[in-house]
């Protein structure tokens, strides 16, 4: 009686079921080694294609150095072809978490139940997320000095000199000769080969024959002393009553990334904070991010004190000098700053100008508001439209601190070379 | 490990064997390993001790490391459908730990060789994936890292695409094809001609014209291999490759519900017949309880509703008159067949059909299974994941969609000599499917394609009644 399974026997015939124990250690060479790497890789990748909305993010900007911070990324896993996971019904199975909801008590979910959010920061928490059906959410841990690296690896400060040859020299590694002898690490293949192909051709002998006690030739180095680049940046900024909250968080935003970007690029960079509204004060790098707004705006208050220090500690011809100043662009004494720009100018690399562009707030002229710049920015605008070290950006939300960034550190320091 | 534990896991091996071939079970020679964690978590990912490199598996391998070291997942054990079957037991597993596994793993080992779906399976593919690794390697070396990784991504981004109803049949070759264009059968003039051979052969009809592919072929990976205009011979190699190793997984994912079910419930059965300590049997039950307790929200837990489902036939075929049909007749079955119907059906279904015929409204709730749908901004992805109010056949049916599907699309290649230009021109055949296609996935994926056939790929498909075209490289 009953079914009788005909079994589909492969190999041996009879059941002798082999216990086999092999006790591995754990391999430092594993063969995922580079598999993970490649993975992290791209992950890296990600991160450098994501850089405008990630440098805004509260949680980056307000850790530093070698803290980790959470990096949503998507589009990192291979795509498929695959259903609209948003478009008709799925089947899932319940969990302790879902039949908690609705207070039935009993063991089912309940029509009605919701799952799990998505969309603008309700996807918070990472494993919540990564869950979710169709969500190709990855969540990259990286620490803030890598992302300095990233975000900036390919940026320069600006129209740089050498300046300041009585400071402080820095002893530098400078691969410049060659040698046959040394380790194997440097050997120089390229050179190695050519040797072979010359000796090759002096003997006689046909094709490439490498002999490693004649051709090898190593890359050797030199240490040779350079001057260490001073340079000094006044981060000057508007701190006045008509600074709101979002105003102050982008300038906070360009602020940090600034100095995060000055401080690991050069050694020998000084930072003078400046807040400023009717006076003008040099302060804590703290401090400077934390003020809150108050008072009216005389933006040439600020650019006064700079120069005064500029005479008083940075000579020009010691030091690099990038004034930047970020205001709403409604000032008392447009013409005054125009004027203290030209001082400026005599004496700077590069004079930069960001308009935090705030269009709710002035609500008269909001038609052209979007090319507009404001009163201080017209003024400038006017003056300075053909010098190429002056450089003006507009900021209107968090997704223009990367392209102000990069203009005011990279682009410019193209045009110069060329 | 200590020798000791060696020997008793050994004893407990033997042991079980003897359960499970009394009870009906028989598995077929099983090769037990046991690896540290980096091991085991490296076989996860990779599915077979060597296996071609590429980043899909590093970042499985860090995805499912990093959970483990925090705690969140463990893999007890991992089991290959080879010959012998190996099966890598994880070597910080407790003891019973390792005996729930062993039982387990015989459960697995005896679906392997029961179901018809795993019958076309090569059973020696972790050599062939271990070749394949080796030229993969080879071409590394020969072509490029970055070359190689292009082609694997573009090939692994299209693996799912092959035809299911052709595994386990050999596909008629492109010559084949041709000599049927050329010499097409004779049409019948009435339904029954070819029951009769009366007729006289009637003037043979104009030969069909020339196509690639000659029928729509939804084997996308043979297709690009055969018939693109633009890839080597070695990348065409890899294509294969990948496919053929496909073609070992598809078993596995068409019985997921089934295989994982049945080993917990063969792992239950063995162990409760093994002569456990009464203190391992405490151990041994919650174990098995956190096997099959809970679901995954988004998703179902296999083993569990694998395991209840088993378990109802069992129960059903034992004692059909516990139950009554929907009209309120007893079943005319007789009684005592339980483990004769949990085999058969473990040889001849898969999770689709037994779905289908063996999930019961009581199930249904018992398992908490539900529909659930997205409620909200669709384009902007802004909502809620909500549970839906839905009779429970509609949950069987949804179930039997996906089980059915896969989540795969049915895509064929249908004209590789679009707008007479050499483009290639795939179908989403969208009638077959429930949902539509995922369009901002299908461009990236049409861009791989692209990069297989070299001239502009377009998909076809519709979206709310209407036909649309997604093209790439045009």
């Amino acid at each position: 009686m009953g079914y009788v399974p005909e079994l589909d026997k492969h190999g041996s015939g009879g059941t002798g079921v082999h216990f086999e124990l092999v006790e591995q250690s754990p391999d430092l060479n594993r063969r995922s080694r580079r598999d993970v790497e490649r993975h992290q890789q791209r992950v890296r990748e990600a991160i450098r294609g994501n850089l405008p909305e990630i440098i805004s993010r509260e949680d980056v900007i307000t850790s530093d150095g070698q803290k980790l911070v959470k990096v949503p990324i998507r589009g990192l896993e291979l795509p498929r072809f695959r259903f609209d996971p948003h478009e008709g019904e799925q089947a899932g199975q319940g969990d302790e978490g879902t039949r908690g909801q609705g207070g039935t008590g009993s063991g089912q979910t309940r029509p009605g139940t919701v799952l799990g959010r998505s969309g603008d920061g309700a996807a918070g928490s990472g494993k919540e997320a990564g869950q979710q059906p169709g969500v190709d959410y990855y969540e990259a841990e990286i620490t803030v000095d890598e992302l300095v690296d990233l975000a900036f690896e390919d940026l320069r400060l600006p129209e740089l000199q050498d300046k300041g040859k009585q400071t402080l020299k820095a002893p530098v590694v400078q691969f410049t000769t060659l040698r046959r002898t040394g380790p194997q690490a440097n050997l120089d293949k390229r050179r190695t080969l050519i040797e072979a192909y010359k000796r090759g051709a002096r003997e006689g002998l046909p094709g490439w024959q490498i002999d490693p006690t004649q051709d090898a030739r190593y890359r050797s180095w030199e240490m040779t002393q350079e001057p260490q680049r001073n340079a000094v940046v006044f981060a000057m900024r508007d701190v006045s009553g008509s600074m709101g909250e979002l105003e102050a968080y982008l300038c906070r935003t360009f602020y940090t990334w600034m100095t995060r970007f000055l401080r690991r690029t050069y050694t020998g960079v000084d930072v003078v904070f400046i807040t400023c509204h009717t006076e003008a004060k040099v302060v804590e790098e703290e401090e400077f991010f934390h003020v809150g707004s108050s008072g009216g705006t005389r933006m040439a208050s600020a650019y006064e004190l700079a120069l005064s220090l500029i005479q008083q500690r940075y000579a020009p011809s010691d030091w690099n000098i990038y004034p930047f100043l970020f205001s709403d662009g409604y000032n008392w004494g447009d013409q005054d700053c125009v004027e203290l720009v030209r001082r400026f100018l005599a004496v700077s690399n590069l004079v930069g100008y960001g308009e935090i562009a705030n269009y709710g707030y002035w609500s008269g002229q909001s038609a052209d508001a979007d090319t507009a710049w404001a009163p201080l920015g017209r003024a400038y605008a006017d003056a300075f439209a053909k010098e190429r070290r002056f450089v003006m950006v507009r900021v209107a939300d968090k997704d223009d601190v990367w392209p102000a960034l990069r203009q005011f550190m990279g682009r410019r320091h193209e045009e110069f070379v060329a | 490990m200590n020798a000791a534990d060696q020997a008793e896991i050994r004893r407990s091996i033997d042991a079980f064997v003897e359960v499970a071939m009394t009870l009906g079970l028989q598995p077929p020679d099983v090769r037990f390993e046991i690896v540290p964690v980096e091991a085991l978590y490296e076989l996860a990912a990779y599915h077979f001790p060597e296996r071609f490199a590429h980043w899909t598996h590093g970042a499985m391998y860090y995805r499912q490391k990093t959970r483990y070291d925090f705690g969140l997942e463990k893999i007890y054990e991992l089991v290959l459908n080879t010959d012998p079957c190996l099966a890598y037991l994880l070597d910080t597993n407790s003891l019973v730990e390792h005996k729930l596994v062993i039982a387990h793993v015989l459960g697995h080992a005896d679906f392997f060789r029961r179901n018809v779906y795993f019958r076309e399976t090569d059973r020696h593919m972790d050599q062939a994936a271990a070749r394949h690794a080796q030229i993969v390697q080879g071409f590394e070396d020969e072509y490029g890292v970055e070359r190689v990784e292009e082609t694997l991504d573009a090939a692994l981004a299209l693996s799912f695409h092959v035809d299911p109803t052709v595994v386990g049949f050999r596909e008629k070759t492109p010559a084949e094809y041709e000599r049927e264009r050329l010499r097409p059968a004779p049409a019948p003039s009435t339904p029954y001609d070819d029951l009769w051979y009366l007729s006289k052969q009637p003037a043979a009809p104009p030969s069909r014209p020339k196509r690639i592919p000659p029928e729509p072929e939804r084997d996308l990976l043979t297709f690009l291999a055969t018939y693109s205009p633009v890839l080597e011979d070695w990348q065409r190699a890899l294509l294969y490759m990948v496919r053929e190793e496909w073609l070992y997984f598809y078993p596995n994912m068409r019985t997921k519900i089934m295989n994982e079910g049945y080993a917990s419930f063969w792992h239950e059965r063995i162990l409760e017949n093994a002569s456990l300590s009464p203190d391992e049997h405490v151990l041994f039950r919650r174990l098995h309880v956190g096997v099959i307790s809970s679901g995954q929200r988004y998703s179902l837990n296999p083993y569990a509703v694998g395991y209840r489902i088993w378990r109802d036939i069992e129960r059903r075929w034992e004692h059909p008159e516990d139950e009554e049909t929907w009209y309120g007749q007893r079943f005319r079955r007789e009684g005592g067949g339980g483990l004769a119907k949990v085999f058969a059906v473990a040889a001849d279904h898969r999770d689709s059909e037994f779905i289908r015929e063996f999930l019961t409204e009581k199930l249904v709730e018992e398992l908490d299974l539900y529909v659930y749908g997205f409620e909200g901004d669709r384009k902007r992805q802004k909502g809620a994941w909500t549970v839906e109010d839905e009779p429970w056949e509609r949950v069987r049916d949804v179930l039997v969609d996906e089980e059915t599907s896969l989540g795969v699309p049915s895509i064929a290649a249908v004209d590789g000599d679009y707008r007479n230009h050499g483009e290639l021109l795939l179908v989403h055949d969208a009638a077959s499917n429930r949902h539509p296609l995922d369009q901002d996935y299908a461009k990236r994926t049409l861009a791989l394609v692209h990069r297989l056939w070299g001239k502009p790929v377009s998909l076809e498909t519709v979206v709310a009644g209407k036909k649309l075209a997604v093209s790439v490289g045009g």
